[in-house]
């Protein structure tokens, strides 16, 4: 192995571990549980090192690796039977404190985001949450930027529609 | 409200918009009060998502992830999958409905982080125990020895209610010893014995699976026992020897390949 290909994995590792934190904040959004949520992760890593050869320099790595991570997410999904994803903030959290107001938001907008479907998840995750440019979402996603507009568009609307009955669910 | 107007909105809430633009729909929310509250409500949400998800970015990295990052691809490419890969070749060669790509298609994990034996763990420790305690009876090793090999494979195809076969092994050394019925974790099990001419032995287990599945070629070493299994449709089957992973290998291999073909009838 020459010294050029080491310095490239070094690189590429570097580079992979920087998107760590991010992916898995993603993941845990998407995911849910902390457990499952790192599987994705590593799964995702594992995955993107098999294929670094479809990697293009040069590209945004976190979108690559995003898009990964998605299909992976999506092919597991369609294989447990899509049962819906409940995201707990508890479990989001791993039992570290938070205060009561602090809690309260928190359940209350991901009870909301946990309602959508997983077209209108993952726009408002990849846009709202991650802050990634629309054309870099619906690359992500493998749809036209039109289609992710709409999509958040009516995520946001369903999200708006939603506020009494999270908070309801929060209270109870 | 049109598109473009709700297109821009988007954008707004997004940042995304020129300082022309974005100057443009401030004049039309200081107009429009619900347009405005719209616009509040969204924003909002975006800072509560962000606040309820924040403190992930600030938890420190598990390190199997970290070493997952760090592995080479190269040096990932186990062999296993190596193996998995010709027997799908093999297998799409024979023209069987074999679900391959799904096999391919999941990376190796690394052993740290491998819930990967989760889909297996039936198959291991009995298999294992089995082998231990067979191959280090020198009187009794066996329950139908070779001599009876059609009554042996009869009937243990019939307890286990699949027809076996019984792989010819003896290019690699090894022949055949005889068998025995066992209890497996899902109902009974099928070991069959094989030895070298200077009493190298070799267990092949095989046993029913609660669930159809087919899973690629695994490997693991025991205290000095290679062992490959790999499950196909309803049964599990584990090959294991005291012997080098590369001298097991092409043997593991003959053996699926049989089984493979056996299917075929």
């Amino acid at each position: 192995m020459s010294d050029t290909t080491d310095q490239d994995a070094q690189a590429r590792s570097d580079a992979i571990v920087a998107c760590l934190p991010r992916l898995r904040r993603y993941a845990r959004a998407l995911a849910g549980s902390r457990g499952q949520a790192d599987d994705l992760v590593h799964d995702t890593i594992a995955r993107a090192l098999d294929r670094w050869h479809l990697w293009r320099e040069g590209g945004d790595l976190r979108a690559w690796l995003f898009a990964i991570m998605h299909n992976i997410n999506a092919n597991q999904a369609r294989k447990k039977a899509r049962s819906p994803v409940t995201l707990d903030y508890d479990d989001l959290r791993d039992g570290a404190d938070a205060d009561q107001h602090e809690r309260l938001a928190a359940r209350e907008i991901l009870d909301r985001v946990s309602l959508l479907g997983e077209d209108q998840r993952a726009v408002v995750l990849l846009v709202g949450l991650e802050g990634l440019a629309y054309e870099d979402a619906a690359k992500i996603l493998d749809v036209p930027v039109g289609t992710v507009m709409s999509r958040l568009s009516r995520a946001r609307a369903r999200l708006r529609e939603d506020v009494p009955r999270a908070r309801l669910k929060v209270i109870k | 409200m049109n598109d473009k107007m709700e297109d821009k909105l988007l954008r707004y809430v997004d940042g995304r918009l020129t300082p022309a633009e974005h100057a443009e729909v401030d004049a039309w929310l200081a107009t429009d009060p619900a347009l405005a509250q719209r616009v509040r409500a969204d924003l909002a949400d975006i800072v509560a998502l962000r606040g309820a998800t924040a403190h992930v970015l600030e938890e420190e990295i598990p390190q199997h992830l970290i070493a997952a990052a760090r592995a080479r691809p190269q040096a990932k490419r186990r062999f296993p999958m190596a193996l998995a890969a010709s027997a799908a070749m093999l297998a799409i060669g024979l023209g069987l409905g074999f679900t391959l790509a799904r096999e391919l298609a999941p990376p190796p994990l690394p052993a740290a982080a491998a819930p990967a034996d989760t889909i297996m763990a039936d198959i291991p420790p009995p298999a294992v125990a089995a082998h231990r305690l067979y191959v280090a009876e020198v009187r009794h090793p066996v329950e139908v020895p070779a001599s009876e090999e059609e009554h042996l494979v009869n009937w243990l195809s019939r307890r286990l209610g699949t027809k076996l076969v019984v792989p010819r092994l003896d290019t690699y050394g090894f022949t055949l010893v005889g068998g025995r019925l066992l209890p497996g974790g899902s109902g009974p099990a099928a070991q069959f014995m094989y030895e070298t001419h200077n009493g190298k032995r070799l267990t092949l287990y095989v046993c029913s699976e609660p669930e159809a599945r087919q899973t690629a070629f695994r490997f693991q070493e025991i205290n000095g026992v290679s062992m490959f299994y790999w499950q196909e449709g309803k049964y599990g089957y584990a090959l294991l020897s005291e012997t080098p992973r590369d001298t097991l290998l092409p043997v593991a291999k003959r053996v699926y390949a049989t089984l493979i073909e056996d299917r075929k009838d």
